[in-house]
């Protein structure tokens, strides 16, 4: 007897599957019956190796999946729709570690099918696997510098300023961009997520030399990287041949200073969600703690011009969008119809900005919009439409902002494919929506 | 741990962390007030105040200039500080100033500097770190100046950083070559300057890069770096961005 | 030279006006990228000495005869410098076009998040010289336009539409036997490729830092070659930096923007010097120490007897080019 289980979030092209910790359907059915007379009785369970991600079944759309689901398979190998999500707290650390399988009453395995809960984690806690995946795939998409890593630094530059910065659209645009980047990473390895650094905690590890680097201790000998020979971003390069520099003014066995009572530095975690619940006072963690999170270095990511040089400045965000995800779920602000979860209210106009075009629910986003009309950048856009994912149709070719807010489709809609290590999957108040 | 759970454990270390109910904007006065610009630029400018406190004035405005459209009246002002600052008798106030400019490519920070590296008495900051900040604009002119230093300094940070500047020099690729290979070289300077002529002539650096993995008496670390590199252009070709 | 002299003397050709023969227009050639006085120097360096340049045609009264300049700058500058000095210019003029409003907003806008102060009475500007900051000086020409704009004034577009002839017309003759390689390696010689054929040349490079520039001049010639479709019609970008510009840089530029290559679609560069083609046009580009220091916007239209017109100093879109490459292959 056998059966073939199907995940919806399945890569066509490879038959791999991925999951984060958002519900998404699959279905059982029998391909072998083997003679049965009746209609099989299967359990769908975790088949996952040991430490692996681990998953959670149900039979409708919801937050508090189990272990095991039991389910009746009919004769005529009609499917039977489940749904799974990557159980919180139990990522993968690679993928196939994880998987569901279909036993039967005598717990014989009738099949299975492997996966990875691919989770964005902090990247302190990465195994030396996972970094070392996640930089070989940063390396080669930089491609000392020949690679498309250019077109992202040619994204975040002046003339494009008022697309993302010091205006409401701040954190979706960021999101947009992270998400593009992890897709590019994705098509090289599909097991790489983008970790992030948890700028108000220690980071010594993200800094040793294996890792992101130090440049040399005197700083007379100047601020470039210094990583070991053979080092997969030994050759990295932008603006054709800028290699990595960055010196922390902080002691990276600490972490970055912060000074809440004058409301500078990079704030911790705890006084950021404190800012307010509302999304006009939450945003304002655009100075502190993000601001001081890129000024804590000399080199170019204290700059907006030039800041995405360095691969640091996609981990530094990682965490800015992360701070936002875990405000959403505190707050139940992913219902992009609430003004409390976004809102132009408060903003400061630029001159030739006064619609406020590209902070707007409905707008799309630049680039991926390619739009060249005024007040948009009037020069080509360095990046195309957002690449599509093998495993969601979310958000589009030209997101708009609106598409950027419930990334977790909490309320129906499309999930964009990322998670983040402690930032749960829950339904808001009332119950599932299918 | 199922997120309901999770959620209470979170709200109770968010109550614990403060004072006050997380959801009372009651944060510190700080936070809500936002920043001051012009007491920092006054901090900044402020000469007969501690280096120290005017480092931090610095790295305030600093974080200040990602909010562009709120920060663009105070731009003007904070250049003129930073000149100001770069010149200060503090190395580390200098240092972060000139750090600041050379990423804004300001042409009163490469005088200084391009200054400094011609006549020893005018330096403001060591030869590395002015050849450094210099190379952050490949469209600089210190060419010259960085053969200079390459032909007569024997310091490895300087040498490396004039590697570095000459990174953007395609007559230069001879000279790269002849450090790449040069077996008494630093390792940092012969690394700086396989990367540079990886980037000027990939066909010159292949070759030279077989011919160090051939030689069984050069050094393991230029053969890993090199290694590396010829790994990752052997592998799978990326896809660039489809046209739109 | 010293800065300090060089500063001096322009300023002294700029307001002493000798009483027989009027300014002196050898301060217009100044604004030329490849005026010796710039040879050599970074790209942000010679910024500084071209708005100053600029600053001395001013005030010499020569402005309506730097229109060409003033107006390119105003329409794709990022420094605030030149753009400054552009916008100060525009003040000199005696009746400035209509339009000029939208070109000093779009200046503004593009300089904003890089304003600084500007110092233009004397070069080099001193440490600590105070004065207003760029976009300030773009507002106050703005403030002055404004109080003299009527419907009387010339609007600004009237010659953007068509090529002009160019003072070098039967160049390309000069330029038979220069060997060109293509991004996929391919050699061919400037006869070769147009050998009695109609086409465009624009000239970039891919280390350019203005946006507005190269970047979109390699993405407007895609765009180009997909309005005139597979016509016989050459449309090639050729590169200012021939020596960095290596035939995978130009493939990959070129397909980041969207641009078809084919037998008559293709990103050049010299294998040999630069300077035969960039003597034979006259370009409007000049070097500093390693790369170009600053360039034209500047597109080539060569009709079938190999005659030249062009769109000089201003942004053209592929509409306009369409119909005049068109126009010159039916000739």
């Amino acid at each position: 007897m056998h059966v073939d289980i199907a995940v919806d979030a399945t890569d066509p092209a490879t038959g791999r599957t991925f999951l984060t910790w958002c519900p998404v359907k699959g279905n059982v059915r029998l391909t072998d019956a083997s003679g049965a007379q009746a209609p099989v009785a299967v359990t769908l369970r975790n088949g996952g190796a040991q430490g692996g991600g681990q998953v959670v079944l149900d039979h409708q759309r919801t937050d508090s999946g189990s272990p095991q689901l039991a389910l009746q398979l009919p004769l005529d190998g009609s499917p039977v729709e489940f749904w799974v999500a990557g159980e919180f707290q139990h990522p993968s650390l690679t993928y196939g570690d994880a998987a569901i399988e279909a036993v039967d009453g005598s717990g014989a395995s009738l099949g299975s099918r492997d996966l990875m809960v691919r989770i964005r984690k902090n990247a302190v806690s990465l195994t030396n696997a996972e970094r070392d995946r996640f930089l070989d795939a940063l390396g080669r998409l930089n491609d000392a510098g020949k690679g498309p890593f250019q077109s992202f630094r040619d994204t975040h530059v002046a003339p494009a300023y008022y697309e993302a910065h010091g205006l409401p659209g701040f954190p979706p645009w960021h999101r947009a961009y992270l998400l593009d980047l992890e897709r590019e990473l994705q098509s090289i390895d599909d097991s790489v997520a983008l970790p992030y650094w948890r700028f108000d905690q220690p980071a010594p590890a993200l800094f040793a030399q294996d890792f992101l680097g130090m440049p040399p201790a005197n700083p007379a000998q100047g601020d470039v990287i210094q990583f070991p020979h053979g080092h997969a971003l030994e050759f990295w390069r932008t603006d054709g041949n800028d290699p990595i520099e960055r010196r922390p003014h902080y002691n990276i066995n600490g972490a970055p200073p912060a000074n809440p009572s004058q409301g500078t530095g990079v704030i911790s975690q705890q006084d950021t969600l404190n800012l307010g619940s509302t999304y006009v006072d939450f945003r304002r963690y655009e100075n502190a703690p993000h601001g001081y999170a890129h000024t804590s270095f000399q080199g170019p990511i204290n700059y907006v011009p030039t800041a995405a040089k360095d691969p640091l400045f996609f981990l530094l965000h990682g965490n800015v969008d992360r701070l936002w995800a875990f405000w959403q779920w505190l707050n139940h602000r992913n219902d992009p119809a609430s003004p409390d979860s976004y809102s132009v209210l408060g903003a400061q106009w630029p001159s030739n900005r006064a619609n406020g075009i590209g902070h707007n629910l409905p707008d799309t986003i630049w680039p991926w919009n390619q739009s060249t009309s005024p007040p948009r950048p009037n020069f080509t856009p360095p990046r195309g439409p957002m690449p599509a994912s093998p495993i969601t149709t979310a958000p589009g070719g030209a997101p708009r902002i609106q598409d950027m807010i419930d990334y977790q489709g909490v309320h129906g809609g499309a999930l964009l494919g990322f998670d983040y290590d402690d930032v749960p999957f829950e339904l808001p108040p009332g119950g599932p929506v299918s | 741990m199922n997120p309901k759970d999770y959620r209470r454990q979170v709200e109770e270390a968010l109550k614990a962390s403060s004072n006050v109910a997380r959801r009372d904007v009651r944060a510190s006065p700080g936070l809500q007030a936002g920043p001051d610009w012009a007491r920092d630029l006054d901090e900044l400018m402020d000469t007969a105040r501690n280096a120290r406190e005017r480092e931090d004035a610095l790295w305030r405005l600093q974080a200040g200039t990602f909010l562009v459209a709120q920060f663009a009246q105070y731009r003007p002002r904070y250049i003129q500080a930073l000149q100001l600052a770069a010149t200060d008798a503090d190395q580390t106030l200098r240092h972060a100033a000139f750090d600041v400019l050379a990423n804004n490519k300001d042409d009163f920070a490469r005088r200084k500097l391009t200054e400094g590296l011609q006549d020893p008495e005018k330096a403001l900051v060591s030869p590395a770190v002015a050849l450094g900040l210099l190379a952050r604009d490949d469209h600089g002119a210190a060419t010259s100046l960085a053969r200079s230093f390459l032909s007569a300094d024997s310091d490895p940070a300087t040498r490396a950083q004039a590697v570095r500047v000459l990174s953007a020099d395609p007559a230069s690729t001879s000279l790269l070559a002849e450090r790449m290979g040069d077996k008494n070289e630093f390792r940092e300077v012969r690394r700086a300057s396989a990367v540079a002529l990886r980037s000027l002539d990939p066909a010159r650096f292949r070759a030279l890069a077989q011919d160090i993995l051939a030689d069984h008496s050069d050094f393991q670390e230029i053969k890993a770096t090199v290694r590396g590199a010829l790994e990752r252009d052997a592998a799978t070709p990326l896809a660039t961005p489809a046209p739109t | 030279m010293p800065d300090a002299v060089l500063g001096a003397d322009l300023m002294r050709r700029a307001t002493e006006a000798d009483c027989c023969r009027g300014p002196d227009r050898d301060l217009l050639r100044l604004l030329r990228e490849d005026a010796p006085i710039y040879a050599g120097r970074g790209a942000v360096e010679s910024e500084r000495l071209r708005a100053f340049v600029m600053e001395c045609v001013s005030n010499a009264g020569l402005a309506p005869e730097a229109w060409a300049f003033i107006r390119e700058e105003l329409e794709t500058g990022m420094d605030p410098y030149a753009v400054a000095a552009a916008a100060r210019a525009v003040r000199s003029l005696p009746s400035p076009p209509r339009g000029i409003e939208r070109l000093l907003r779009g200046a503004a806008d593009r300089i904003s998040a890089v304003d600084e102060t500007v110092w233009l009475a004397s070069y080099p500007a001193p440490q600590g010289a105070a004065g207003p900051s760029a976009v300030a000086e773009v507002m106050e020409t703005l403030a002055i336009v404004g109080r003299l704009a009527n419907d009387t004034m010339p609007p600004i577009c009237a010659d953007q539409t068509s090529p002009k002839e160019t003072a070098v017309p039967n160049a390309i003759a000069d330029l038979a036997d220069v060997e060109l390689e293509d991004q996929d390696g391919r050699l061919i010689t400037f006869a070769e490729l147009f050998s009695g054929r109609a086409g465009v040349i624009s000239f970039f490079y891919t280390r350019c830092m203005n946006p507005n520039k190269c970047s979109r001049t390699i993405a407007r010639l895609g765009a180009l070659r997909d309005l005139v479709g597979d016509t016989a019609v050459v449309v090639a970008g050729i590169t200012y930096d021939p020596a960095y510009d290596l035939p995978e840089r130009l493939r990959r530029y070129g397909e980041v923007r969207g641009f078809r290559f084919g037998p008559l679609s293709r990103l050049l560069r010299t294998t040999g010097s630069f300077e035969p083609i960039r003597r034979a046009l006259e370009l409007g580009v000049g070097y500093g120490a390693a790369t170009v220091n600053r360039h034209a916007v500047e597109l080539f239209v060569i009709d079938r007897t190999g005659r030249l017109s062009a769109f000089e100093r201003q942004l053209w879109n592929e509409q306009d080019v369409a119909a005049a490459v068109l126009g010159a292959e039916v000739g």
